[in-house]
């Protein structure tokens, strides 16, 4: 596979055919600079002199009677997620239009997506959106248990509001450093699962990149005004595992280009069958949703 | 099967990388345990009644941060190897960025090897799982 990048901009990569084919078609310029495995420096794609000849076989002929049917032509539109032009059009705006993309269109955002252009900038997206739109989520939930009746928080102790800052102070450490490193555990562990479970063999990286431009986009679920009460926030912890797992499986599946079942198989056996998944899961989900002492007594 | 080579310009360092992450999975892990925060039960167990892949996890991580090797290995196997391969890895991995060695690559793997490899980790999984229902069931 060749890799092929313009100003600093990962187009992705690409089978020496499909190189020779967009130099002809003009889908690639020959000033693109372009690197494969065993090159020490990326290089423009005019020095290239190896790609095979572009298929010039003549067409079959048809037989009498029978119409010609073309190939459709695809559309090669601009690079997908947004975000990956953050430079063009701006951090806030490509940042928007990304979460459009990938809850609007998941299937072509993911199956378009670069595989390669680094770790760095999906990790700040989602890093980002995760910790603004938890911070928010927590401001949330203290001016809801001031407009609560007690009655209603119970599991939040005497001082709900109290307890909520104590929360804070405790979780946003566990925040800031997981929101970091859990992308990496994550996408490893769905790496190994892919790497098990199907024959394909799809980068980290690329796991690693749809995995936090899905996780990222997901997170503005924790805006939604959800009062901190026990049951509500369960429905809503449901509804948010749900809407998570159900993008991600179609994220995973597009850019390692697996059937459904095989994504569903990558995204959710480590949760069924590891504690250590659920539970990251499960305290990543009440932590974002500010209950963290509905989790008292349930530990083992 | 595996070389010998130095790090490129272009590649993603793969060892910093990791050291990073195991760093922090570490010190974010035993910053829960020492703090005794809480830990969600296992949906898995609470379902069936038996145990999942990892349970025990914790306590293990407890006996081996405690220096109780023994214990630790009784209480999920999976979980001890996994806990050492990554502190030797970080080991390595912090000798060879420190250093600037080279690094050790994945050169080729045959499907046949491959292959062998998929069944060995599904083989040790079922393995660990097998003996995890035994230990379980005799109340740990």
């Amino acid at each position: 596979m060749i890799h092929v990048n313009r100003e600093r901009q990962n187009l992705g990569q690409f089978t020496p055919e499909d190189v020779s084919a967009g130099l002809r078609s003009g889908r690639f310029l020959p000033t693109d600079l372009a690197w494969r495995e065993g090159m020490e420096t990326w290089q423009p794609l005019a020095t290239f002199t190896d790609l095979p000849a572009p298929d010039e076989a003549v067409p079959p002929t048809l037989a009498p009677g029978t119409e010609e049917v073309l190939p459709p032509i695809v559309e090669v539109g601009p690079v997908v997620p947004e975000w990956e032009r953050r430079d063009e059009v701006g951090y806030f705006r490509a940042a928007l239009v990304t979460i459009r993309q990938t809850f609007a269109d998941p299937i072509g955002t993911f199956h378009r997506m670069p595989r390669t252009g680094g770790f760095l900038w999906p990790l700040i997206y989602s890093y980002v959106l995760q910790t603004i739109c938890a911070l928010v989520g927590l401001t949330e939930s203290l001016i809801w248990v001031r407009v609560l009746p007690k009655s209603l928080l119970t599991h939040l102790g005497d001082n709900p509001e109290q307890a909520l800052v104590g929360n804070l102070v405790f979780t946003l450490p566990v925040m800031l450093v997981g929101g970091l490193i859990f992308p990496f555990l994550f996408a490893g562990l769905y790496y190994l699962m892919l790497r098990l479970i199907t024959k394909k063999s799809t980068s980290y990286e690329a796991v690693f990149r749809a995995y936090c431009y899905m996780m990222g986009s997901a997170s503005i679920v924790n805006l939604l005004p959800m009062p901190p009460i026990i049951a509500v926030q369960m429905v809503f912890m449901v509804f948010v595992i749900i809407v998570a797992f159900g993008y991600l499986i179609v994220a995973i599946r597009e850019a390692a280009e697996i059937t459904t079942l095989e994504s569903v198989a990558v995204v959710v056996l480590p949760v069924l069958l590891c504690c250590f998944c659920s539970a990251a899961l499960m305290g990543g989900v009440f932590a974002i949703a500010g209950s963290l002492p509905a989790l008292q007594g349930l530990g083992h | 099967m595996f070389v010998l080579r130095r790090q490129r310009d272009e590649e993603t360092d793969g060892e910093l990388l990791a050291l990073l992450v195991l760093g922090g999975t570490a010190a974010l892990g035993i910053a829960w345990l020492k703090f005794h925060c809480p830990l969600p039960a296992c949906p898995f167990h609470a379902l069936t009644g038996f145990p999942c892949l990892t349970c025990g996890g914790t306590r293990c991580l407890r006996n081996l941060l405690a220096g109780h090797a023994a214990t630790a290995f009784a209480w999920n196997p999976l979980i001890f190897v996994g806990a050492v391969a990554a502190a030797l890895f970080a080991m390595y991995a912090a000798v060879v960025t420190t250093f600037r060695l080279p690094r050790i690559r994945l050169a080729t793997l045959n499907s046949r090897l491959a292959l062998a490899l998929r069944l060995a980790v599904v083989v040790a999984l079922a393995a660990n799982w097998i003996y995890l229902i035994c230990h379980f069931s005799r109340g740990g």
